[in-house]
């Protein structure tokens, strides 16, 4: 297979440029109800069939159309997406879903959505923009599940479900500890992120030295 | 006086007890954006408020019918976005007939202020908690000002939360998420725990 | 003659407040045993710790005599019961710097109160270690954890609308369940006013809070007694008065204008009182020193806008004139008054120096005869909108 006939994969959305931890766009879910492993799958699953999907619809949209009435579209084509994305979390998660019913329904109007697709989806070419938004949509699961992990050991004292000790922080799963969790793990995320660039620039510089 | 006194207790409710930003996280990045500039503070909040309330009016006629049918949650996202869809649009001719000048001022931000979680969210929990009219008006009120009282409270902050003294790795969003986590703690004691979303 | 608060260094202040605090230790351990300071040593020697560490991690300069980490470590302490486990203590510490002080970015950069986040955090993580406590009179283990029975304080049973059961008497001496340092009413007071004579604490904070407590609980009182008993339990209850002597006024985060030192006071007194009739959890005075942190930044710009409208807008120009030509300050012919910098927009300097200018590049390019380059078709920026 020729390589040149490949997408490009960019995996600015796992951690450089990640939704949740780096951008801040969609947050509100993570900070409030990803507080179990079971809750950050649902919040997760909810995500790709919502927004992924809808990103993957609305490149039909003619460019031509201006933004006013496309910003509608976008959220049309997601409150229609959310349809069968509602019956099937129902069906899978019949008593959690319920609990994080809101959440799902407010990823209708969600940032990747609405601002993401303009400023980058939109701008490559389809399959490298299915790829991308992929790859933060897979930024999203892994700040889901860390901090639901998380949450779920300090608030319950279980993991994955399963119970290990007692609950050592039970107010873990309180919005206000959300977001220091957040702010914690994104300031982390940015030292990681900031680290792995100074290498590879000292890397590209020891590279362009020997030449 | 009763209706009044109904609808400032419930939007007591909102903006202290149950803020849509300390409570329920709802708009957080917009409330960070807007948190920049005393303009963008005051536009946005007008624009949210605005928003809210008359959202909150029309979803309360729509609840009534959609409550009452089985499957008319499903339907409930696709119905709201068609109401602030169509406010939308009504409030971008009012603007671009009645002040233009104003309109090429804020068509970069109204999008931002309209089709946002803190509206959308607003609707959504009026549907659950809500049982009247003064109700649904009050929370959707008190929804905007709730968001007016954490832009507010970040943007007094900002001089120290943009500081030089503050370690890279959390300057911006990470110390701007930890300050409202702060401002979250202390509300928690008004609140106590929102189990129910 | 003693300097005014906000005009002393700091460090010299936290280290009068910290002896201060230090000597609401001797009736504690009278109450409750050598535990309370085993559990102040816990707290001071983490927040050290603490200290040290976040200055490795941050790579910058540790200083171990920081009076201010064993204030804030001995502040923290004193608001924690004395039958408290250790770990809770030593939490409490790593918080109160951690997340108080150097994730803000150090001393200079407060925006909250350290010790008032760890007390708000262990209220609300944990409220059977922080709001029971061990009866007055009975001796705690000094290192194991206290089986003995707890009970709830006075500032619960007001809560719950009832009358308190302790006599007034009681109250005063701290003969009541409630934390290590905060049930001497009468000590505080008397250290409150030593510090009022030394300046170490703000004279307007702390009038304008007590006196807007007293104000609102006399006019609604929560329990059924008279106005006067009402102001006596509000202000004796709560670690209201220990936070407003000790907590309030924090060199580092108190404002800097006296009137604005005085709207501070109010705000927080108002929090406080508000926390008390509408709030869930006891001890709320951490959570009303919190937002009124958050606010303190604006209380400043307030007043400073106010008396700038004053001074142009309300009185005359030849009376300002008048008034600074009294006050000794030379005018030349072209002086007029001095506006704040942020308002002066594009006026000269008042002595009339001219500052030089800069040579301004030539807005057409020169005529050459090279051809010109091509330009670059310019790549379309990536806004988004909403990141940092």
């Amino acid at each position: 297979m020729n390589k040149k006939n490949l997408p490009k994969v960019s995996t600015d959305g796992l951690f450089r440029q990640n939704i949740v931890l780096m951008s801040g766009l969609v947050t509100a879910p993570i900070i409030v109800a990803a507080t179990t492993f079971e809750r950050a799958l649902i919040l997760t699953l909810s995500f790709l069939l919502i927004s992924y999907t809808s990103i993957l619809i609305c490149r039909f949209i003619p460019r031509k159309i201006v933004y006013t009435v496309r910003i509608l579209a976008y959220v049309g084509v997601a409150a229609v997406m959310y349809i069968p994305t509602a019956l099937l979390l129902n069906a899978w998660f019949p008593e959690t879903a319920h609990q994080v019913s809101i959440y799902v329904e407010i990823l209708i109007v969600n940032s990747l959505l609405l601002a993401k697709t303009e400023s980058r989806f939109y701008l490559m070419p389809y399959n490298e923009m299915a790829l991308d938004a992929l790859m933060y949509v897979l930024g999203y699961a892994i700040a889901a599940f860390v901090v639901g992990m998380i949450r779920e050991f300090l608030a319950f004292g279980q993991l994955f479900g399963f119970r290990v000790c007692d609950a050592p922080m039970p107010a873990a799963k309180t919005t206000f500890f959300g977001f220091i969790l957040v702010g914690i793990l994104a300031a982390v995320c940015r030292a990681i992120t900031n680290h792995r660039r100074r290498r590879s620039e000292h890397a590209d510089s020891i590279r362009k030295g020997a030449e | 006086m009763e209706v009044i006194a109904r609808i400032i207790s419930v939007a007591m409710v909102s903006v202290f007890v149950q803020n849509a930003i300390f409570d329920r996280a709802f708009g957080s990045n917009v409330v960070i954006y807007a948190s920049r500039k005393n303009d963008t503070v005051i536009g946005f909040t007008i624009g949210i408020t605005a928003m809210t309330t008359i959202a909150s009016i029309v979803s309360y006629f729509l609840d009534s019918v959609l409550l009452q049918t089985q499957f008319g949650w499903l339907f409930m996202p696709l119905i709201y976005a068609a109401v602030i869809g169509a406010l939308y649009v009504l409030a971008l001719l009012f603007f671009w007939r009645v002040f233009p000048k104003l309109f090429r001022r804020m068509r970069k931000y109204v999008h931002l202020a309209i089709f946002n979680c803190t509206v959308i969210g607003a609707l959504f929990l009026n549907s659950n908690y809500g049982s009247d009219l003064p109700s649904y008006i009050g929370y959707g009120f008190g929804t905007g000002i709730g968001f007016f009282l954490a832009c507010f409270l970040l943007n007094v902050a900002r001089e120290k939360l943009d500081s030089e003294k503050i370690p890279r790795v959390f300057r911006g969003y990470p110390i701007m998420l930890i300050y409202i986590g702060v401002v979250s703690l202390a509300f928690y004691a008004l609140a106590g725990y929102t189990a129910n979303f | 003659m003693i300097t005014p608060i906000t005009e002393r260094d700091p460090r010299k202040l936290y280290l009068e407040r910290f002896v201060f605090m230090a000597a609401l230790l001797i009736p504690a351990v009278f109450r409750g045993g050598i535990r309370p300071i085993i559990i102040s040593a816990v707290c001071i020697i983490f927040c050290m710790l603490t200290d040290w560490a976040c200055c490795r991690i941050r790579r910058i300069k540790y200083d171990a005599k920081d009076p201010a980490i064993w204030f804030w470590g001995l502040s923290c302490a004193m608001l924690m019961p004395a039958g408290i486990p250790h770990i809770l203590a030593g939490l409490a510490a790593v918080i109160c710097v951690a997340l108080g002080k150097h994730i803000f970015g150090g001393n200079e950069n407060l925006v909250f109160s350290p010790p008032a986040i760890a007390a708000a955090f262990l209220i609300i993580c944990y409220p059977g270690g922080m709001l029971y406590y061990p009866r007055a009179g009975e001796v705690i283990p000094m290192f194991s954890e206290y089986t003995g029975t707890l009970a709830r304080s006075v500032e619960y049973s007001m809560k719950l609308g009832t009358v308190p059961t302790q006599s007034p008497l009681d109250i005063l001496l701290g003969n009541v369940p409630g934390a290590i340092g905060t049930v001497n009413i009468l000590v505080i007071l008397v250290i409150g006013i030593c510090m009022l004579i030394k300046h170490s604490t703000s004279f307007t904070a702390m009038i304008s809070a007590i006196a807007t407590v007293a104000g609102i609980s006399a006019l609604y009182p929560r329990i059924g007694v008279s106005p006067l008993m009402s102001v006596f339990y509000e202000l004796s209850t709560g670690s209201l008065l220990f936070g407003i002597i000790f907590m309030a006024a924090e060199p580092y985060l108190l404002p800097k204008r006296r009137a604005a030192r005085v709207i501070y006071g109010i705000v927080l007194g108002y929090t406080v009182m508000m926390f008390r009739y509408f709030g869930k959890v006891e001890m709320c005075f951490v959570f009303a020193l919190l937002i009124t942190n958050a606010l303190s930044g604006c209380f400043d710009t307030i007043v400073e806008n106010v008396i700038w409208w004053k001074r142009n807008y309300i009185s005359s120009f030849e009376g300002n004139k008048n008034k600074l030509q009294q006050g000794g300050v030379k005018l030349t012919d072209t002086q007029e008054i001095e506006l704040p910098a942020k308002y002066r927009y594009n006026t000269p300097p008042i002595d009339g120096a001219v500052k030089s200018r800069k040579p301004r590049k030539p807005t057409a390019a020169p005529i050459t005869d090279e051809p010109d380059e091509p330009e670059t078709p310019a790549e379309a920026p990536e806004k988004e909108v909403g990141d940092e």
